[in-house]
């Protein structure tokens, strides 16, 4: 079996299908790619950001999708040097 | 050398001593739990004499010129082993029943229940197996017959009974069925044999990976119906943990009527934009309204089917939170106490044979129930029954004796829902009035508004109180009345995630997809909950259950296949009712077996790998007891201190500074809650020691210690 020793950003385990997050997280992430547009329509004018921090207080979110969001935002942050 | 045996345990027991010598025989009765034995006796006879063979009880009793010795199991009293010992070797498939204290050291008592039985089958000239009618029962029977008593086929007798009252039981020993009820017995036997070579060759597998990529090995395991169920629990924890919620709006109005207040709601449950949630509210706040359109009907609800065992389970969990396994447990002490029939069945039928007149008169007789007795007494008697079928019993149902005063509080409220339930079959369809009408707001708006009352009763009169309804009552309107909508209110609200199994749901799905038997399946629950693959009571997967499902299905998917189990279970049934494939089920068993292995054997390395990193995180997760109340980022974890070995509770944000810490009990096994304290918000723990568990808050400076 091929090994790639490539570990997922937020819970350490191994990444197969995605280059940062384990098929968990992944998971995950398609989730929220695919909600956003509805969460757009539901809010007007809703963005990334905003919808990210909505993701983050909400209970009924997975604690998956928690990790994500927040790893996105913090990330984000890092990374465009505002 | 049956004999030295004899002389040497019951020297003292001059009864048997004298029969030894005699050429009368007795007819030898096996029963499966001594309260059993005991009733039986009771019941084939007026004077039974009860005497003690190494610590178990025996009963003699005389029914017409035959005399009859009634002994007792305590279940199983074999069961499958093999004789390759080495924990490392696979396949196994080679296998004997065996003694259960050979298999297992604690199961010590076992060896005198044998041998007490021995003794007993040297004079007897007929064997009846008298178990519980079923196929577990069967099994039973058989193997003490077969390896207990050795006895010959030709002496053997299958006594089938349904509830343990004097009369059924007296019925069952007039007509007992010659020879041993193979169809039974195979389709139990198949199905440990199955069970026993896919669990122990798995979980050998397993092991042996294990100990591929560690020294530090503790027990492991997965069984045929086990790893489906499991899968069942990590599929829903992967649905919910991966969730994402969609908002949605609810719009209420508190309307005002000549006659009287009420709500309404808006005719679109949900509305999928804020905007569209707000206009509504602008545009009929204050507003008149007219009641536009009345509809009141009559609806029929007929009455429950009999309780079988599922439906009876899922009641009790719903009505009194009883685990599937707890309802189980009492009502086999019912059963055992003649109250009810043999309650292990899959029925929803109510056959007339067992005489519903007589059962009803002699309900009666209890205060609590005189006044359901005598409204039924007057009626014609026509149950309402379900589509399931049990070849072996009739559904569960009350059987009129009297209960003992001394039954305990959970034995009487199950008692309770049983009789009900039992009367309720009986009842008629209850009627209730339902009103509905819409309002309307300009020509654009439209709100609706229910309620009902109840016009006749019927069955409910015997089961109101374990139903479950809610109706709103409503002022008198008429079409044409103008309303007032005071008031409308907005609620923000989200899709709800998927709930979590409890131990009712679970068990429901089990029996959906046809994994398991009714008297199975609890028991796999439980075995899930020992391993340590799942916790709580809203069920949720170890991150070790989660791992040993993302392992099997990664590199051999067979093992938690839903498909093939239930497709077993099929062919299980099938033997059951006579169809002879005992020898196809147990080939195709092998090879499926033997693929599995191979799938595993291929990956062995990884396979070590990820389960002894699942194995060192459920470590490290079942240590973690709450989140740091001080710092509010880390976790408090249990900590053993290296020097004195003294066990602490810390937080695991030390590294940054947060000093949050606490003495522990020393003894004792620490169980987490997971509740926090409503004083300072750590957690609470239990701990399980020589003495009554006791709860207490991990905060030593807690101000309520104080
Ligand atoms: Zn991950």
């Amino acid at each position: 079996m091929k090994k790639n020793n490539k570990i997922c950003a937020i819970c350490k385990r191994k990444v197969e299908k995605h280059d940062n997050f384990c098929n968990y997280h992944f998971l995950a992430l398609l989730n929220i790619e695919k909600n956003f547009q509805t969460w757009k329509d539901a809010y007007e004018n809703l963005n990334w950001k905003e919808y990210l921090e909505k993701l983050i207080k909400n209970e009924e979110n997975g604690i998956w999708v928690q990790e994500v969001a927040k790893y996105l935002i913090t990330e984000k942050m890092e990374g465009s040097n505002v | 050398m049956n004999k030295t045996l004899y002389k040497e345990y019951y020297k003292d027991f001059t009864y048997l001593t004298k029969k030894a010598n005699s050429v009368s025989k007795y007819t030898l009765v096996i029963c499966e739990k001594a309260d059993a034995a005991k009733r039986i006796a009771n019941a084939l006879g007026e004077k039974v004499t009860t005497f003690n063979i190494l610590n178990s009880p025996v009963h003699r009793v005389k029914r017409g010129s035959e005399e009859y010795i009634i002994c007792s199991a305590v279940g199983h009293l074999y069961n499958l082993g093999t004789t390759r010992e080495k924990r490392d070797v696979f396949p196994i498939f080679d296998l004997t029943w065996y003694p259960l204290n050979v298999l297992e050291k604690r199961k010590n008592y076992i060896s005198n229940k044998i041998k007490a039985i021995l003794t007993l089958s040297n004079n007897a000239g007929k064997f009846v197996n008298a178990c519980d009618y079923d196929v577990e029962g069967s099994v039973i029977g058989h193997n003490i017959l077969r390896y207990g008593c050795k006895a010959e086929s030709s002496k053997v007798f299958r006594a089938k009974f349904s509830t343990l009252t004097k009369e059924e039981v007296s019925n069952a020993f007039d007509h007992l069925k010659v020879g041993v009820d193979f169809s039974l017995v195979r389709a139990g036997v198949t199905r440990h044999i199955i069970d026993y070579i896919w669990g122990i060759n798995l979980s050998r597998v397993l092991l042996s990976a294990l100990q591929h990529s560690t020294n530090n090995v503790r027990a492991i395991s997965t069984g045929r119906v086990q790893g489906p169920t499991l899968k069942f629990i990590v599929d829903r924890e992967i649905e919910i943990r991966s969730f994402v919620t969609k908002p949605y709006w609810t719009v209420k109005a508190f309307v005002n009527s000549s006659n009287g207040k009420f709500y309404a709601e808006y005719l679109k449950d949900k509305i999928d934009t804020q905007s569209e949630a707000l206009l509504i509210k602008e545009e009929n706040e204050g507003k008149e309204g007219v009641v536009d359109q009345l509809r009141k009907m009559t609806v029929q609800i007929v009455p429950p089917t009999p309780f079988n065992i599922g439906d009876l389970q899922k009641d009790a969990f719903r009505l009194f939170g009883f685990s599937p396994s707890l309802t189980l447990s009492i009502a086999e002490r019912l059963y055992l106490n003649a109250l009810i029939s043999y309650p292990r069945t899959n029925s929803q039928k109510l056959p007339a044979s067992i005489n519903y007149f007589k059962i009803i008169k002699e309900l009666g007789r209890q205060t609590e129930y005189q006044k359901e007795a005598a409204i039924l007494m007057k009626t014609k008697l026509v149950p309402k029954e379900g589509e399931k079928y049990d070849p072996a019993h009739p559904s569960i149902y009350p059987t009129g004796e009297i209960p003992p005063i001394e039954i305990d509080g959970r034995q009487k409220k199950l008692y309770d829902l049983i009789v009900r339930r039992f009367f309720s079959v009986f009842g008629d369809n209850a009627f209730k009035e339902r009103m509905q009408l819409s309002i309307k707001v300009g020509n654009k708006y439209f709100w609706k508004v229910s309620g009902g009352r109840n016009l006749y009763l019927g069955w409910l009169v015997f089961y109101e109180k374990y139903s479950e309804r809610e109706e709103r009552a409503l002022p008198p309107l008429e079409v044409g009345d103008k309303v007032l909508i005071e008031n409308v209110i907005v609620n923000e609200k989200f899709n709800k995630r998927p709930p979590r199994y409890n131990y009712g749901s679970l068990l429901e799905k089990m029996e959906e997809e046809n994994l398991g038997t009714k008297s199975t399946r609890a028991e796999i629950i439980e075995t899930l909950y020992k391993r340590g693959y799942i916790m709580g009571d809203s069920i949720t997967p170890t991150n070790l259950g989660f791992q040993i499902i993302q392992i099997l299905s990664r590199y051999s998917n067979k093992i938690i296949s839903t498909e093939l189990t239930r497709d077993l279970e099929r062919k299980l049934e099938d033997i059951e009712n006579g169809n002879d494939i005992f020898n196809e089920v147990l080939e195709d068993t092998f090879y499926f077996t033997l693929q599995a292995i191979n799938d595993l054997m291929l990956n062995i390395e990884d396979v070590g790998q990820d389960l002894e990193q699942a194995l060192r995180e459920t470590f490290y997760e079942k240590s973690i007891l709450g989140k740091c109340p001080q710092c509010k980022d880390g976790n408090l974890i249990i900590i053993r201190n290296k020097n004195n070995g003294k066990r602490f509770i810390g937080c695991t944000n030390y590294k940054n500074g947060c000093r949050a810490s606490s003495p522990l009990p020393q003894s004792g096994v620490i169980q987490n809650t997971g509740k926090t304290c409503s004083t300072c918000g750590w957690p609470i723990i239990i701990v399980k020691g020589k003495r009554r568990p006791w709860k207490l808050c991990t905060n030593i400076k807690c101000n309520r210690k104080k």
